[in-house]
C-alpha cells in the first residue's frame, strides 16, 4: 500500500466504492511516450462527490476514460490498479468490462449536445443499455433488474427514469433534436442511473449549457446520485460548480494529482502553490482587482521538467524543486499535497505520526 | 418538472398538425418535381436546336453519301420531311407542340429507323437496361455499404478488414475496362459465359423460364463488371462516413453504456452513417438508364445504352431527346422518392418548413 493510496484515510479503505492506485496512462507519440496520467491514486467512498479540476490537457478526461477502460490507441493504461466495489477493473475481460459499464460505472459525457443517437427515440436509448446488461444479473437494492420486461413494464421503467430527472413522459417518444440542451443532459443522467451504478463519472456535464440550466442539471444530478447512492466524479474546470457540488476535490497538473482536499478547505486555504494560483484566478464579485492568471504555460508532456513538474511556474520554487520528484503526502488531516515545501510556505505543524 | 415548450408538443403530439405539415411537404416536393421536369424538358428542346444542325438534311446527306438517294430532289425531300416532323413551324409553336406531346409521353418517330416510334424503341430496350442496372445497383449498394461499414469498424475481424485494399483498387478501374478484361477472361479464354448480346441470336424475347435463364447467363458478365467497379465506390463512401460517426460523442457514450458491439454497430454506427448513402443510392437509381452505357456497348447488350449510342452515331434527334427525357424523368422521380423517404429515416428532416 502506497502512502498516496490512503488519501481517504485508512478507515475508508474497506468501504471504498472506487479505489485507484498508481494509475499510469501513456500515449505513444513519435517523440516518445506522453504521460497523460502519471501515478494517480485516490479513492471514493460510496455516495461521495469528488471533483477533478485542472487546466485543459492536465489529464482529467484521460483519467476519467481510463476508469471506464475506454482509452483509445495510441493511448494505453500502462500500469496501476482500479478497484470498483472490491472488483479489479483492469483485470476484467473485454466482455466483463462491457458488463461493468453502466451497471457498475456510468458516464455522463462531456458533449451533451451530441451525446444521444440522433436517429432513434429517447425511449429506445434509455432501454438499450439495460437490455444489453440483461444477462449480467444486475442486482440493484436487492431487486434484479428484470431481463425480459414486457412492453408495459418497459414503459413504466422509462417513465420512472424520466420522472426522476424531472422530465415528462412524452420525452420518451421524442428524438434528441427535439430536446433542449438541458433536457438532453437530463436524459443522459437518467441513462447513467438506469442500472444504479456504484460510480458516475460526469465529464464537464454542463459545459454547453447556460448558467441557469447548469444549476438545474447539477441539482438533478445531485438528487438522483443521492437517491441511488452512487459516488460521483465530477470532471471540470468550473470552480464555482465544484464549490457547490463536490465534497472533495483533486487538483490535477500535468497528469499528476497535486492536491486532494475537502473542497471548502481548498477554497479557504489552498496548500499546493498551483492550487493556490488556480483559486486566485477565479474571478470574485467582491474584489474588483485585475484578474490574475497563472504565469507561464502548462509543461509539454513530452519534454517534462525534472523534479516537481510545476517548479518552472511556481512562485515558491527553490533550487531543489528541480531535482525532487513530488508525491502526495498527508500534510494536515485529510489534506494531501504533493509539494515538499508546503510546510515551509504555509508554516504548518507536521502531522503527528505522519511522514 | 421541466415543461416541454408548446411548439414542441403541438408539432409532435398533435396528429392534425403533423398531417398538415406532411401535406404541405408533399405538395412542395411534387411542385418542385414538376418544375425540374419542365426546366429539363425545355433545355432538352432548345439545346439540339442551338447546334444549328438540321437533322433531316444530315440524314439525307448520309443517304446520298451511301448511295441510297440521288443528290437531286434532296431539297424537296428535306422540305417534305421537315413539314412531316413539324420542323417548318416557328420555334414557339414547335415548343408548344413539343410540350404537349411530352406531357402525353408521345415522343414522335425515329428519324433513323422511321416509321418506328421512339416509344416503341424505348419500350424494347428499357426493360433490359432497367433489370440489369437495378439489380447491380442494389447489390452493389448493399454489399459495398456493408463492406465499407465493416472495414471502418475497428472491432471487426482483421481478415475482413484486409479485404479493403483489393476492393478499393477495383473501384479505380473504369467499369468498361473491367468489362473488357472480364470479357477476355471469361468469354474468350475460359468460354464460361457468352460474350455478346442479351440472348442467343435467333431467339425471340419472351417471359418463359428458359429465356429468362438464357438472358441471365448473358447478363452475368455485364453485371459483374458494373458490380465490381461500383462496389468500391459504396465501400469508400461508407467507410468515410463510418469513421466520422465512430468519432461522434454518441458513440463514446454508447460504448460507456456497455452496449453490445452488434447493437453498437447497427443502431449507432450503421443507422447514422448510412444516411448519405441513401441519398447516393437514390441518385444512383436515377442512373439506371444511363449509368452503364459503355458496358452495354462493350457487351452488345440490347439496352438503352446501345440504342443511345446508335442514335448519337445516326444523329437521330427524336430518339436522343426521348432517351434524355426518360433519363431526366427517372432522376427526378427517384429524387422525389428520396425526398419523401428521407424524413422517415432521419427524424431531423421532419421539421416544419
Amino acid at each position: 500500500m502506497t502512502a498516496a493510496a490512503g488519501a481517504n484515510g485508512e478507515s475508508a479503505q474497506r468501504s471504498a466504492a472506487l479505489r485507484v492506485e498508481n494509475l499510469h496512462v501513456h500515449y505513444a507519440t513519435p517523440e516518445g511516450a506522453v504521460r497523460a496520467v502519471d501515478d494517480v491514486s485516490f479513492s471514493l467512498e460510496a455516495g461521495e462527490r469528488f471533483g477533478l479540476v485542472g487546466e485543459s490537457g492536465s489529464g482529467k478526461t484521460t483519467l476519467a476514460m481510463a476508469l471506464l477502460r475506454m482509452i483509445k490507441p495510441p493511448g494505453q493504461i500502462e500500469s496501476g490498479q482500479v478497484w470498483l466495489d472490491g472488483q479489479d477493473v483492469l483485470s476484467l475481460s473485454g466482455e466483463g468490462m462491457r458488463q461493468l459499464r453502466l451497471a457498475g460505472i456510468a458516464l455522463v459525457a462531456q458533449g451533451s449536445m451530441n451525446s444521444l443517437n440522433p436517429v432513434t427515440r429517447i425511449r429506445r436509448q434509455l432501454l438499450d443499455g439495460m437490455k444489453d446488461h440483461a444477462d449480467g444479473q444486475v442486482e440493484a437494492d436487492g431487486e434484479t433488474v428484470a431481463a425480459k420486461m414486457g412492453r408495459r413494464e418497459q414503459d413504466d421503467y422509462v417513465r420512472e427514469l424520466l420522472a426522476r430527472v424531472g422530465l415528462e413522459p412524452q420525452v420518451a417518444s421524442m428524438y434528441p433534436h427535439e430536446l433542449s440542451g438541458g433536457m438532453k443532459q437530463r436524459v443522459c443522467i437518467a441513462m447513467a442511473i438506469s442500472l444504479r451504478p456504484k460510480v458516475i463519472i460526469a465529464d464537464e456535464p454542463t459545459s454547453a449549457l447556460d448558467v441557469v440550466v447548469q444549476m438545474q442539471v447539477m441539482e438533478t444530478l445531485r438528487r438522483v446520485q443521492e437517491e441511488v447512492g452512487a459516488a460521483v466524479i465530477l470532471v471540470g474546470h468550473d470552480m464555482g460548480i465544484m464549490a457547490q457540488f463536490v465534497d472533495r476535490v483533486g487538483v490535477m497538473y500535468a497528469g499528476k494529482l497535486v492536491e486532494v482536499s475537502p473542497v471548502r478547505e481548498v477554497f479557504r486555504r489552498p496548500l499546493h502553490p498551483y492550487a493556490h494560483l488556480l483559486i486566485d484566478s477565479v474571478p470574485s464579485l467582491e474584489e474588483k482587482d485585475d484578474l490574475e492568471g497563472i504565469p507561464g504555460l502548462p509543461p509539454s508532456l513530452v519534454e517534462r521538467p525534472t523534479g516537481c513538474l510545476f517548479h518552472p511556474r511556481c512562485p515558491h520554487a527553490a533550487a531543489d524543486c528541480a531535482s525532487l520528484e513530488q508525491t502526495l503526502e498527508e500534510v494536515q488531516p485529510v489534506r494531501w499535497v504533493a509539494c515538499h515545501r508546503v510546510r515551509e510556505i504555509h508554516d504548518l505543524e507536521p502531522v503527528p505520526g505522519g511522514q | 418538472m421541466v415543461s416541454i415548450p408548446a411548439s414542441h408538443s403541438s408539432m409532435h403530439f398533435n396528429p392534425r398538425g403533423l398531417q398538415m405539415w406532411a401535406t404541405g411537404y408533399l405538395l412542395k416536393r411534387i411542385a418542385f418535381f414538376l418544375l425540374i421536369v419542365w426546366t429539363a424538358a425545355t433545355v432538352n428542346f432548345f439545346l439540339p436546336r442551338l447546334s444549328g444542325q438540321d437533322p433531316i438534311r444530315e440524314r439525307m446527306i448520309k443517304l446520298v453519301q451511301s448511295g441510297s438517294a440521288w443528290g437531286k430532289g434532296i431539297e424537296d425531300m428535306v422540305e417534305l420531311y421537315n413539314e412531316k416532323f413539324g420542323l417548318d413551324k416557328p420555334l414557339w409553336q414547335q415548343y408548344l407542340t413539343y410540350l404537349g406531346d411530352m406531357s402525353r409521353f408521345d415522343l414522335g418517330h425515329s428519324i433513323a429507323s422511321y416509321p418506328r416510334t421512339v416509344n416503341q424503341i424505348l419500350r424494347d430496350s428499357m426493360l433490359w437496361t432497367i433489370s440489369l442496372l437495378t439489380v447491380t445497383t442494389l447489390l452493389s449498394f448493399i454489399f459495398g455499404t456493408l463492406f465499407g461499414a465493416i472495414v471502418a469498424w475497428t472491432r471487426a475481424p482483421l481478415w475482413l478488414r484486409s479485404l479493403a485494399p483489393p476492393i478499393m483498387t477495383m473501384a479505380a478501374i473504369p467499369y468498361y475496362l473491367l468489362g473488357l478484361i472480364l470479357l477476355f477472361i471469361f468469354a474468350f479464354e475460359l468460354r464460361w459465359f457468352p460474350g455478346h448480346g442479351g440472348y442467343r441470336i435467333g431467339h425471340i424475347p419472351n417471359l418463359s423460364w428458359k429465356f429468362l435463364l438464357e438472358a441471365g447467363e448473358h447478363a452475368i458478365l455485364p453485371a459483374l463488371s458494373i458490380l465490381l467497379s461500383s462496389l468500391g465506390f459504396w465501400a469508400i463512401a461508407m467507410r468515410g462516413m463510418m469513421v466520422t460517426v465512430e468519432g461522434e460523442d454518441y458513440m463514446t457514450l454508447a460504448e460507456a453504456k456497455g452496449i453490445k458491439s452488434g447493437r453498437l454497430f447497427y443502431d449507432y454506427g450503421l443507422r447514422n452513417a448510412i444516411l448519405p448513402q441513401i441519398t447516393s443510392l437514390a441518385l444512383a437509381m436515377g442512373y439506371v438508364f444511363s449509368g452503364a452505357l459503355l458496358v452495354e456497348v462493350v457487351f452488345g447488350f440490347p439496352g438503352i445504352g446501345t440504342v443511345l449510342f446508335q442514335a448519337i452515331k445516326g444523329v437521330d434527334y427524336p430518339v436522343i431527346q426521348g432517351i434524355v427525357l426518360a433519363i431526366i424523368l427517372t432522376i427526378a422521380t427517384t429524387t422525389l422518392i428520396l425526398d419523401l423517404t428521407l424524413p422517415i429515416l432521419d427524424p431531423r428532416i421532419r421539421r416544419r418548413t
